[in-house]
């Protein structure tokens, strides 16, 4: 029963090594799930104390101050005051000891709040010179105080220690801090109000006052904040003084009163400085920066591919084998199209997944990730996003998967959602064996003797398109459906530090397991709806026993079905785009992934499920494939329509499955769906009827 | 009929009255100017911090912006009176890296021209 472990969160601000601390604290077992109303994400694990047996340990989300705007940034004073969530027995405030003066600021917030409270002076051995006294900083709070280092353990049982004696002790009063008058009055209007509202008394009721007056204001999009009190704070800060910065000014001054407790102590920055003369230098940082994405990429698309392969025939073998122990018959293709297929389709990802996540556990670790981000902010900014965005933008190239797992990095809710809604635009390794059909199908391989390589120019140009098409998306979205507020971007440049493994197989090994149980069990349900619709109704099976016979059979079979009565019934829709119906089950078919609507444009032409993008026999047959009038089907300007189709189009379950779960909700999900696929139709219309225009066929 | 004295007086009174007038615009214009000036001076005083130079040490005077964005501001340290320094800037001249009581953050010249500092 988890009510009888107590319940410790861990705050501080961002780059705190919070989140190391909390893995030092606690075993394996992370639960990770979302704070109810907002995408933000809750991680709690179990830990174990000295005497008190086991703990609850909580991963606040870092945050810079506990005032909010938004929803998402009300989450830090929701996590401590229990607010629509199980509120904590204890706090942990992890404090960077090289910068105390700005973290103490937080402290100060929650010290006022009067939360039983235990402050963790981190990083205790990467401050420079004389360290901060503990004591002393833990009697000018009023809390008790520990010198720690996640890094190198040191401290932690004294923190376990002092974790144990402050659960269930009640803090003294906070400390007495000179607020001046204007705001000593704002706080006489709204604290009754407070009390009353939320049965607090004392100094919570002024704390939570002094919250109201720095983050309400008629446009917050704070949740479950009672309309009088938002009415009582807009009268209090009706008058000419400026309480935001009366209120922020008070507490440092406060802090700044206790500059003999802080002078001197300073982080150690000359390696990092030293570092960063190469890494943020204007040619050295890029060359860098290239090389390091160039590693990525290359994880992504060629490290990861063997062991693709291996899962591929892991379960393929599998499905052989199972195909022949079971009758043939409806029970069999269930299990070895569908449920086999379909835990395939979704084990498939962790590779790329996991190396994906070496690489930014690796590089968020060692500090580089910041520096990335600060490097390519002049270009990301240019189209709205963020510079973080860039890592994801690089991954969608080989997977929107773990490309949208990855935009975790970045903390603002807008910055995610922008760039979660146009990585999938990148040209993702799955369209490439529908290029390489297309282009070898129907363009030659040069013209103008070898002067122009017209196939080489086309995939390039697709990868560009694509690219181009993403970057447009971003600008036009972030001005449209995702216009952010005006929320200051803020970055830090952490110390370089030397990686902690722990950390990085521990980010992998989460990563994943989320994957699998949250977003695969969507994959896997898509996976055998998909196969439901490409199989019946059934036709009855051949008489003819011989192979031919059979793969007519698969043909006919297949445009019998559902998914062929689709392909038929969305024909007109598609015909504008130069499409026939066939194109329109594979289209279908394609929505499991999209290198499926190679081997489904296979069976609809007869030449069986095995085909590939290198089939030759597919080839000839789009070729071969005439319209009514005699005409040929597919000219390379059908191709180029098919080929823009593929690049726009929201086709890829897992994409919408694993977004489903980044954003908890199927409202982004479905927005993307809908968007992709409009903008893929109204391309592929304007390639089509444009190429016909200018007399192409 | 030639103009009556007092018609004369009266127009005597109104040349009078427009020099005086343009003896007030005048005193208006160049006291004006002077206002100018001193505004100008106030203004070479201060200068954002978007344009403070490398390793420059300055004073935090005003913080503007839209409310939430001057709060984070401000409870990151920008408080009035504040030293801050510009410790790195980006190679493409954006974001710049800031020292502020302590700590470094790193915000985009945007921003950073909210923020008037005093050297």
């Amino acid at each position: 029963m988890s009510e009888a472990r107590p319940l410790i969160a861990l705050v501080g601000n961002p780059n705190t090594g919070k989140t190391l601390l909390f893995n030092r604290l606690t075993g394996q077992n992370a639960r990770v799930g979302n704070y109810p109303g907002v995408t933000v994400e809750r991680r709690v694990a179990t830990g174990k104390l000295p005497q008190a047996g086991a703990a609850d340990f909580l991963d606040v989300p870092g945050t810079y101050s506990l005032s909010a705007r938004s929803a998402e940034e009300q989450v830090a004073i929701r996590s401590l005051l229990g607010w629509g969530v199980p509120p904590p027995d204890l706090v942990v405030l992890v404090v960077d000891s090289t910068q105390l003066t700005r973290n103490l600021y937080l402290a100060l917030q929650v010290r006022e709040l009067g939360v039983p409270c235990v402050v963790a002076l981190n990083m205790i051995d990467e401050v420079e010179g004389s360290p901060p006294d503990a004591a002393s900083i833990g009697e000018a709070l009023g809390l008790p105080c520990v010198a720690v280092s996640a890094r190198t353990r040191h401290g932690l049982d004294e923190l376990k220690l002092a974790i144990q004696r402050a659960l269930g002790a009640r803090p003294g009063p906070p400390p007495v801090l000179a607020w001046p008058p204007a705001v000593l009055s704002a706080i006489a209007q709204v604290q009754p109000l407070v009390s009353s509202l939320w049965q607090v008394e004392g100094p919570r009721a002024q704390a939570l006052a002094l919250w109201a007056l720095t983050s309400l204001d008629e446009e917050d999009e704070l949740d479950a904040i009672p309309p009088e009190l938002r009415q009582a704070v807009l009268q209090a800060r009706s008058g000419p003084e400026d309480l935001d910065q009366l209120i922020v000014g008070a507490r440092y001054a406060w802090i700044d009163a206790q500059g003999a407790l802080l002078s001197g102590v300073q982080g150690s920055r000359t390696l990092t400085d030293r570092v960063d003369a190469v890494l943020l230098h204007p040619v050295w940082g890029f060359a860098v920066f290239l090389v390091l994405m160039a590693s990525l990429f290359q994880a992504l698309f060629s490290w990861s591919d063997p062991f693709i392969g291996l899962i591929e025939t892991l379960f393929e073998n599998v499905s052989v084998g199972l195909a022949g122990l079971l009758p043939e018959g409806l029970v069999s293709d269930l299990l070895v199209e569908g449920v086999i297929g379909g835990v395939g389709n979704v084990v498939v990802f962790l590779p790329q997944i996991l190396m994906l996540f070496l690489f930014i556990g690796v590089l968020e670790d060692s500090g580089y990730m910041a520096r990335a981000a600060y490097l390519m902010d002049r270009i990301m900014k240019a189209v709205g996003l963020h510079g973080r965005a860039f890592v994801p933008m690089m991954s969608g190239f080989a997977c929107a998967v773990p490309a949208i797992m990855a935009t975790r990095t970045m903390e603002r809710q807008r910055d995610r959602l922008l760039t979660m809604m146009v990585v999938p635009l990148m040209s993702c390794s799955a369209r490439l064996p529908v290029y390489t059909l297309v282009i070898a199908a129907l363009f030659p391989p040069s013209l103008f003797g070898d002067g122009l390589p017209v196939q080489g120019l086309m995939l390039t140009g697709m990868y560009l398109f694509s690219t181009v098409i993403a970057l447009v998306a971003a600008a036009v979205l972030g001005r449209t459906a995702l216009r952010g507020r005006k929320i200051p971007f803020v970055m830090e440049l952490p110390p370089i530090r030397l990686p902690s493994m722990q950390s990085v197989l521990r980010l992998m090994w989460s990563r994943s397991r989320l994957f699998l149980v949250e977003a695969g069990t969507v994959i896997l349900a898509c996976t055998m709806a998909l196969w439901v619709l490409l199989s019946f109704p059934r036709l009855p099976p051949p008489i003819d026993q011989s192979e031919a016979a059979a793969v007519a059979w698969q043909a006919e079979a297949l445009e019998y079905s559902v998914a062929g009565r689709m392909g038929k019934a969305i024909e007109p829709a598609i015909a504008p785009l130069g499409f026939d119906w066939k194109i329109g089950v594979g289209l279908i078919g394609a929505f499991g992934a999209r290198e499926v609507f190679v081997s489904t444009m296979g069976l609809v032409y007869g030449i069986g499920e095995d085909a590939d993008e290198e089939s030759l026999p597919l080839r000839e047959k789009m070729r071969a494939e005439r319209r009514p009038d005699g005409s040929p089907r597919y000219t390379p300007l059908v191709g180029l329509s098919l080929m823009v189709f593929i690049a726009l189009a929201a086709q890829c379950m897992s994409t919408l499955a694993v977004l489903k779960r980044e954003t908890g909700g199927y409202r982004w999900p479905a927005f993307l769906f809908v968007y992709m696929t409009t903008l893929a139709w109204v391309a592929s219309l304007l390639v089509y009827q444009g190429g016909r225009l200018l007399g192409f066929q | 009929m030639g103009p009556s004295p007092l018609r004369r007086a009266e127009a005597g009174a109104g040349r009078e009255s427009i020099g005086a007038a343009l003896n007030l615009i005048s005193i208006i214009i160049i006291g004006g100017l002077h206002v100018e000036t001193a505004m100008v001076a106030a203004v070479a005083a201060s200068e954002s911090l978007a344009m403070l130079p490398l390793d420059q040490s300055a004073a935090v005077l005003t913080v503007g912006g839209e409310r939430s964005f001057r709060r984070r501001l401000l409870e990151l340290g920008f408080v009035p009176g504040t030293a801050v320094i510009v410790r790195n800037v980006a190679p493409m001249g954006d974001p710049i890296e800031i020292q502020v009581r302590g700590s470094r953050v790193s915000i985009r010249r945007a921003e950073a021209s909210q923020i008037q500092v005093r050297r």
